[in-house]
């Protein structure tokens, strides 16, 4: 079952999800400008792309603990659902500014007043580097500098849950689900830290065995 | 922003999109029994610039958490709710406490077309025509006792026919509630129908209040119950997060909700690169308001 999992993962280039995520994206501006998403186009543009950009900064978390505990080899998509992820979250704030709010000079009082969008900008300009970042010239030239530049998804992925959580008028259960997931996969890398650092001080024996 | 409201019945202005005579309005009528037509007739109170949503807007963007809390859950699933047979049950400090037949008490008011613009606390707008007749007539047929100061309205509480129900986002049933001269004001509307036709249960069908100097939320759907009483009523909203939403509600823009700025709101229906419009003071309805809130503080107030 992972195995034919993996085959097939195999097969997919990771190219595919560049193109797919584009169109996609683009697609559904258009569809949006054409008058088919509804009375309110610029927020549902505006709040799908957030959404699918925090989707894919999660599953990108998931890639190393799916390979570790479940055995699914998914590395090779992991630069490009980052990248993908940083242009939706580009998409995101630049409807947010253009067609929603409307103005700098309002975009400016509102992200220092209000809590949510502190997050949300907070992640938006750490994002940034990332994607400036994601590139192989990048990691050769940056060598340790690299690896810890990108720890910083460990920071903007949290963010942005908590910017989705406090942006609802009620708790939505899409924004709780993607905060309890994300909570469990820093969890799970904090215990992997620690346990590296202390082999014997932390975990029961067992669990050490099974890893 | 200037405009005036006049207490006069007009020809139809917006009703062009096929005016049919709502069945229940068509039976009121009928009841009334030789009175003066009632339907099709129009009240203008509302700022001049007001160019009404399509129906499509109207009945597919709506905020009705009953029925779930996207705006496109009431379209899909509150057809479920019956509206047939409903009756309204008042209660409290009025003379003539009962469970009145909606059939009943349209057969005694007067049902006006009204273009009210809707605006919701999410800072958004639409202009609506509603069809319905005033929150005061309906009191008035209870008869309100002259001590009494606020009336509560209740949505119907229904776990069968309201889906959103299981969702326990607020302390159901949706309850709102006004100052007695707030709901006897002649702008404050009973609705039962849009574009001339009846209500559907996303619009809070058979009967739900309008008050539109107020935030949409205010605005209670379905209802079947109001009790008129001495103590200001809690309501859901305030209940559900009291530095968010006030008893209050009057669209303001210099106060702001904690999380975005009530100082303009976007236009619904007018496509991805519609422009946000400046939001009025009540609405555009200040100069018919505004005296009600001599010297409070509308900041405290919110």
């Amino acid at each position: 079952m992972i195995e034919r999992l993996n085959g097939l993962l195999r097969r997919i280039p990771a190219w595919s999800l560049y193109l797919g995520m584009t169109l996609w994206a683009l697609g559904f501006f258009l569809y949006g400008a054409m008058g088919n998403l509804g009375p309110d186009p610029a927020r549902v543009i505006e709040h799908q792309y957030g959404q699918v950009a925090l989707y894919l900064l999660v599953i990108g978390l998931a890639i190393t603990p799916l390979r570790r505990l479940v055995g699914i080899n998914a590395l090779k998509f992991r630069r490009a659902l980052g990248i993908m992820a940083a242009i939706l979250v580009i998409g995101h704030f630049s409807v947010w500014l253009l067609l929603d709010v409307q103005s700098l000079e309002k975009a400016l009082a509102e992200l220092v007043k209000r809590r949510h969008l502190i997050f949300g900008i907070i992640a938006v300009i750490l994002i940034l580097p990332l994607l400036a970042t994601s590139n192989n010239l990048a990691v050769r030239k940056m060598r340790d500098g690299w690896r810890k530049l990108h720890s910083l998804t460990y920071i903007i992925v949290p963010l942005a849950a908590t910017h989705y959580i406090l942006s609802t008028k009620t708790i939505e259960p899409a924004a709780a689900i993607l905060m309890g997931v994300t909570v469990a996969l820093l969890g799970l890398r904090l215990y992997w830290t620690l346990k590296r650092r202390w082999p014997n001080g932390f975990a029961p024996p067992k669990a050490q065995k099974r890893i | 922003m200037r405009y005036h409201w006049e207490n006069q019945f007009k020809e139809n202005e917006v009703t062009d999109e096929k005016v049919f005579f709502n069945r229940r309005q068509f039976l009121a009528g009928g009841a009334g029994l030789g009175a003066a037509l009632t339907v099709g007739t129009h009240l203008r109170a509302a700022p001049s610039d007001l160019v009404a949503n399509s129906y499509e807007d109207i009945t597919t963007y709506n905020n009705y958490y009953e029925f779930g809390t996207r705006k496109s859950d009431p379209a899909k699933h509150a057809h479920t709710l019956k509206t047939t047979p409903w009756a309204i049950r008042i209660e409290g400090e009025v003379e003539r406490p009962g469970t009145y037949a909606l059939e009943d008490i349209m057969a005694k008011v007067q049902i006006e077309e009204r273009l009210y613009r809707l605006r919701c606390v999410e800072a958004w707008s639409m202009v609506i025509p509603w069809n319905g007749f005033m929150l005061k007539d309906l009191l008035n047929i209870a008869g309100v006792k002259s001590s009494a100061k606020y009336v509560a309205l209740r949505t119907a509480n229904r776990p069968d026919e309201m889906p959103g129900l299981r969702n326990r986002v607020l302390d159901w049933p949706y309850q709102e509630g006004l100052r007695m001269d707030e709901a006897m004001h002649p702008l404050t509307l009973m609705a039962t129908g849009v574009y001339g036709k009846d209500l559907l249960g996303q619009n809070g069908a058979p009967v739900r209040l309008v008050v539109p100097w107020k935030y949409g939320f205010k605005s209670a759907k379905s209802i079947d119950n109001i009790v008129v009483t001495n103590r200001q009523p809690m309501t859901a909203w305030n209940n559900a997060a009291p530095q968010e939403y006030g008893f209050y509600a009057n669209v303001n823009p210099q106060v702001d909700h904690p999380r975005w700025s009530q100082a303009s709101e976007r236009v619904i229906g007018q496509g991805l690169f519609a422009k946000r419009r400046p939001t009025d003071m009540f609405n555009g309805y200040g100069p018919e308001v505004a005296a009600l809130y001599d010297g409070m503080d509308m900041t405290r107030n919110y």
